[in-house]
Parts: structure tokens; sequence; C-alpha cells
């Protein structure tokens, strides 16, 4: 499915370039996408390497398994079919108290950890399993009691109450998040017919 | 909220203190163990490098080579209809696709038109409530090197619609007139 995707925004957007009259366009963009996506590259392994390093003593002291039996029947109900003792509990635990927390660079670690559990009982590797999606969809809707950089920006700005719109914030990503699990379980039952 | 942000603040040098400690107190070889882990993060971000490579190349041409722009034109009566400000659909179009692309319309926004105005409050809340749904796809499927979304995407899109138009709705609800 994500081969037309690619395919849609890479050469139409190149398209558009050249009949738009801007060719020289496409070849800085290709530069500057390939430059950033190098940065951020550097920029993840600076921080996954420091994180997975305190994750791993987190892990080995039996910190994350604690911490996981507590929080996950709060989660639970997202993930009706993993069983009980699968080891993505902990880290998705971990990843969502970290996004609540507003420490979404925090969460990325948790979160690739996660998928790593959920992919061991993959029976399909290379394709999505209905758990990783469910999973995705709480990282893709910005559930997080602090906005911190919108509050950062609005500061910046001068805005009188930079902090006023954290709840409409708070409950729009509820909303989203409310969307996007309803789908991924009507999508996951579809699938299941077929 | 001031609470929040409190606890938001000192997660993080908590985390770092107590981690470390308790594994040690655990009989946890720290420094090895830390090392094993750093070297797996930076595998990990090794592996995710042609991932990342393929998705901010596509996404870069079709921001900047007026891609965007005709797309943007193909939604603007949509906006219309329901009586959002036009000023703010390039964000709402860009925010999936490019997570420092759409903070950079917000801050084009937010000063602007004010933060404290409609708009600028309706770019914050939309900007906030949101992710950059292709880049957490990206990183999280490279993880683990799923090429095979399935109907993630859809789900992820769905989630970003749903909360543009809570954030229109919601905006208008907290600050009247």
């Amino acid at each position: 499915m994500m081969n037309p995707i690619w395919l849609f925004l890479f050469c139409g957007g190149a398209l558009a370039a050249v009949v738009g009259g801007r060719p020289e366009m496409v070849l800085s963009s290709v530069a500057a996408g390939a430059a950033d996506a190098v940065e951020v590259a550097l920029g993840l392994a600076a921080f996954l390497s420091v994180w997975c390093g305190v994750l791993r003593l987190a892990e080995r002291s039996g910190l994350t398994g604690a911490l996981s039996r507590l929080v996950s029947p709060l989660l639970r109900p997202v993930f009706p079919d993993l069983p009980r003792s699968h080891g993505a509990w902990a880290p998705m635990v971990m990843n969502v108290s970290a996004n609540l927390l507003g420490l979404g660079n925090a969460a990325t670690p948790f979160g690739i950890e996660a998928m790593k559990a959920l992919n061991e009982t993959n029976p399909e590797k290379g394709t999505a399993t209905k758990e990783m999606i469910s999973f995705l969809a709480l990282n893709t809707s910005a559930v997080s009691l602090i906005p911190g950089m919108i509050l950062g920006l609005r500061a910046e700005a001068g805005s009188a109450d930079p902090a006023a719109v954290i709840v409409p914030s708070f409950l729009a990503s509820l909303a989203g998040l409310a969307a996007a699990l309803t789908a991924a379980a009507l999508f996951a039952r579809l699938g299941k017919k077929r | 909220m001031n609470a929040a942000a409190a606890l938001s603040a000192a997660a993080v040098p908590a985390l770092l203190i107590a981690v470390p400690l308790y594994a040690y107190y655990r009989g946890v070889p720290v420094y090895d163990e830390f090392i094993d882990g750093a070297r797996e993060g930076l595998l990990l971000s090794w592996r995710l490098l042609p991932f990342l490579i393929a998705m901010m190349t596509s996404v870069g041409l079709f921001l900047h080579g007026g891609g965007m722009a005709l797309v943007e034109k193909i939604f603007a009566p949509v906006c219309g209809v329901f009586g959002i400000p036009g000023e703010v659909l390039p964000l709402a179009l860009t925010r999936p696709l490019s997570g420092s692309g759409s903070l950079g319309l917000t801050a084009a926004l937010l000063d602007r038109y004010g933060a404290d105005s409609f708009v600028g409050r309706l770019a914050s809340v939309a900007q906030g409530s949101t992710e950059t749904t292709f880049y957490v796809l990206t990183v999280y499927f490279g993880a683990v090197n799923i090429r095979r979304f399935r109907y993630a995407l859809w789900v992820g899109l769905i989630g970003d619609i749903t909360a543009f138009f809570a954030a229109f709705y919601l905006t208008k609800a907290f600050f009247p007139g």
C-alpha cells in the first residue's frame, strides 16, 4: 500500500514542479529531503542510544515489568487479543506514559521496543498486525497532557495566556484517538471476514 | 496545569537518576548493560535511515515542488463549507506529512495573526492535538522492517481529520466571540 502513495508523492511532486515551471526545485527538494533524513537519523542515533541504554537497565532490574503489571489493565481494552503475559505490554505502557507527559522523544524508544516485541509473535514478518496498527493509532493521536512545543511557540509569539489551548487540544486529540481506534477495530473486523 | 508541567519537567531527570541506581542495587552490571543497550539504539537508527530518506525526499518534493499547492486548491472549497478559515488549510494538510514543516507553518500563523486570535488559537489546538502520522509510521514500522502497512495509514489519517475538525469546533466553543 505504501508503493502507490510513495510514487504519488515522489513523482507527483516532481511533475508538479516541472509543469509549474520550476524544474530546479526537483533536485534541491530531493537533496534537502535526504539531508533532513540524515539529520533526523543522526539525532535519533544520539538520543536512542542513550535511552536504549537506560531502558536496558530498567528491563534487567525488573522495573518495566512491575510498572506494566500496574498500568496495563488500562490499555487492555485496546488490545483484547494480546495475551496478558506478552512482552509488549511493558514498553507499550511506558510509551503511552511518556506521551501523556509530553515527552515525545522519550516515547520513541519505548514504542520501538514495543513494536519489536509485537513483531516477535507476528506470524507474517513484514506485514503489520492488528495490534501494531492499534498501537500506532495510540501514537499518531498525540494524546498529551502537556503539548510543550505549542506552549513554547505561543509564549514566544507573545500570547497573553499560552496555556489556554491545553484543554481544547487535549480534547481534540481524544476525539482523534477515538476515531482512529474505532476505525482500526472496524478494519480489523472487515479483514477477518475476507 | 502547573503541576502537570512540573511533573513533566521532573520526569526525565527522575528517571535517569532512579533507574540506574535501582538497577545497580538489584545487581545489574550497569555499565555493561548500558553499552549493550546503546549499541542497539545506534544500530536501530542506522536501519531506519533508508526508510527516512525514502519518506522525507518524497514528502519534500511534494511540499516544495508545488504538488501541495494544487491539493490546497482542491480542498479550499471544503473549508468554506464548514466555515473553517482558509489560512489554516496548509497547516491541516501538511501536519500528517512533515513535523518540522507544520511547526514552521504554525509559528508563521501565530506570528502573522497573533497567538490569541481565532486563527492563532485554532492553529495551536490543531498542531497540539495531531501527530506527524507519516513519520510515526515510517519510524515504528521501519524499526521492525514492516513494508506492508495494511490499513495503518488510513487509521492514522482518519484520526488526524477527526482531530482537526474537533480542534475547529472546540476552539469555537472555548473561545467564543
